[in-house]
């Protein structure tokens, strides 16, 4: 558990030395609070377009946070960092779960200052607070969640370009999978339910739309997140240890 | 399996799966239900809305830059609003500003727009089906596809009584010459609240009204106004109609018909006394309706020197009345 932990916060505190990432998540915020002057751009929507852009914004921070676990370890195994950390009493699993939660940290970090910042400017252009923002953050987070898991996974066989590039598609694809659902053959069900449904979490546009969803369903939703992360990591886990490092 | 194949993992990986399968068609089931669906489910990534701002943004500047919108523009603005709406199916605004902008040039693609936006099944806007009633009606005179529109609209919540009235008005006009005693009834029930309302008691004038012969409501003086004005028109038409008629089984259905109308007009004004040309209540003494100078019945006078007495006794001249 020490060894996991170390791996997590060598991943933590390297992401965190990033000051690029403070001025980015900034500028994210100004340009959601500068919204408000796009009335006659957008035809008086402002307000919806302030918050569906927060909501982008903030599946899009997860998306590329996710992302970082994918360039992390692909790098380790290219530049043969992993061998030096393997080589002490360290397993490849706690390597992997170390990794994973490092990410999964920063990235909880990065939700949370993003969603705070919305919050405030919500409130402060709508003039009163949108809790339901914190359900999107909240689907955002399982998103992010699952997203690190899927790039644990083709991190732990392919090299950074094709590890990302997967990775994408897998987010992109993830989103369309409720076709397969509606589908009534039960090939397309049965796919629907082995593959990783991004869908299922994504309460984005039903939520701008001021459609009610309730917090029953989206921490349904998270748990599936992470219910699917750990068969994606237990998946990682096994190829990772059948790989061959030298 | 390999000795370096952690069995810990496949246990976890084998458990995680089936619950997670579970777990998405429980999930699924329940989303269905809360969520939005259009014609056409287009999926970007799950930053549909973002991109529905970018695309709203853009049509706005593309409107922006004509001068005027000739049939081929209209479908280029069909084609717009098409991909706009297949991002957010729930953008109402769109659908609504789509139809009227190309509604005069191209009605049939006006409609369809309005046609796309009534299959998404949480858009539940009264706008929508009147706009393409009144679209149907005026652009295409296609009156039973209006009044099909008028009919969806009248079933959503929060809708103006315009709706309704708007809806009765165009059936009127498509059904009256085959059957105008239903044109009437659908006045009366507008009037009284709901079909068989008024033999009830609960759609009747009420008495303080009765005087003016105008409703306090403006909604039900309005629907009057249409049932006199229905009224006399099938009256005027029926009484026309015996005139000419010879064929005397008609000419018994056109007096079934005066009748009928004069017995629901009755019914309106609970046993008040009515002008029988205008059917507006008049006051007691009066012998000429003051609308239109139709000699009337006068009611309530004296016996003796024809005032109105106001007590048992007559003002005038002393006499006794019952």
């Amino acid at each position: 558990m020490y060894d996991l932990m170390t791996i997590c916060k060598t991943t933590y505190t390297r992401v965190l030395r990033m000051r690029s990432l403070y001025v980015l998540l900034a500028s994210v915020l100004v340009l959601v609070g500068a919204a408000h002057l796009y009335d006659e751009l957008s035809g008086g929507r402002e307000k919806e377009l302030m918050y569906d852009t927060g909501a982008a914004l903030l599946s899009l921070v997860g998306l590329l946070t996710a992302l970082m676990v994918a360039f992390d370890i692909a790098r380790d195994l290219r530049e043969k960092v992993v061998m030096t950390l393997l080589s002490k009493p360290l397993g490849r699993s706690q390597y992997l779960l170390g990794k994973f939660s490092g990410v999964v940290w920063i990235g909880t970090i990065n939700l949370i200052i993003l969603t705070l910042g919305m919050l405030l400017i919500l409130y402060w252009e709508q003039g009163f607070a949108r809790w339901d923002f914190l359900k999107l953050a909240f689907s955002a987070w399982g998103t992010m969640v699952l997203t690190t898991a899927v790039g644990v996974l083709f991190a732990s066989f392919f090299a950074e370009l094709p590890a990302v590039i997967l990775t994408v598609a897998v987010y992109a694809i993830g989103h369309g999978t409720e076709v397969l659902y509606q589908n009534n053959s039960i090939f397309s069900q049965l796919l629907f339910s082995v593959m990783a449904n991004y869908g299922l979490l994504d309460f984005k546009d039903a939520l701008g739309s001021n459609l009610y969803i309730s917090w029953k369903l989206i921490v349904w939703s998270v748990v599936y997140a992470l219910v699917y992360s750990s068969a994606l990591l237990s998946l990682a886990n096994i190829i990772f240890h059948r790989r061959d490092l030298a | 399996m390999s000795p370096s194949t952690p069995k810990f993992a496949v246990v976890v990986l084998i458990l995680a799966l089936v619950v997670s399968m579970m777990l998405s068609m429980r999930i699924a089931q329940r989303r269905v239900v809360c969520v939005a669906h259009g014609p056409q489910n287009i999926v970007r990534a799950g930053f549909n809305k973002f991109l529905s701002h970018i695309a709203w943004m853009r049509l706005i500047q593309y409107r922006g830059s004509l001068h005027g919108i000739t049939e081929q523009e209209a479908r280029v603005l069909k084609g717009k609003y098409d991909s706009l709406t297949d991002l957010d199916p729930m953008f109402d605004r769109a659908y609504e500003e789509g139809a009227l902008e190309i509604g005069w040039q191209s009605p049939n693609d006006s409609l369809d727009l309005l046609d796309k936006a009534q299959r998404v099944d949480k858009l539940k806007s009264w706008r929508i089906p009147l706009l393409a009633g009144f679209i149907a009606k005026n652009r295409l005179n296609d009156s039973s596809r209006a009044i099909a529109y008028l009919k969806k609209a009248d079933q959503q919540p929060n809708r103006p009584g315009y709706v309704k009235r708007f809806l009765i008005s165009l059936q009127a006009q498509h059904d009256f010459d085959n059957d105008p005693i239903k044109v009437l009834h659908l006045w009366v029930d507008y009037y009284s609240g709901g079909a068989g309302q008024l033999l009830t008691g609960h759609g009747r004038m009420p008495m303080r009204d009765m005087e003016s012969g105008f409703d306090s409501d403006p909604e039900r003086s309005l629907a009057l106004n249409h049932i006199r004005r229905v009224s006399t028109k099938i009256i005027e038409q029926s009484q026309k109609g015996i005139l000419e008629e010879r064929n005397p089984e008609r000419k018994k259905m056109l007096r079934d018909r005066i009748d009928q109308t004069e017995k629901i007009i009755r019914q309106v004004y609970a046993g008040r006394h009515i002008c029988p040309q205008c059917f507006r209540p008049y006051n007691a003494g009066e012998e000429f309706c003051v609308h239109d100078g139709k000699k009337l019945a006068a009611y309530g006078t004296c016996a003796k020197c024809k005032s109105v007495p106001r007590g048992p006794f007559c003002q005038k001249c002393g006499a006794k009345n019952d």
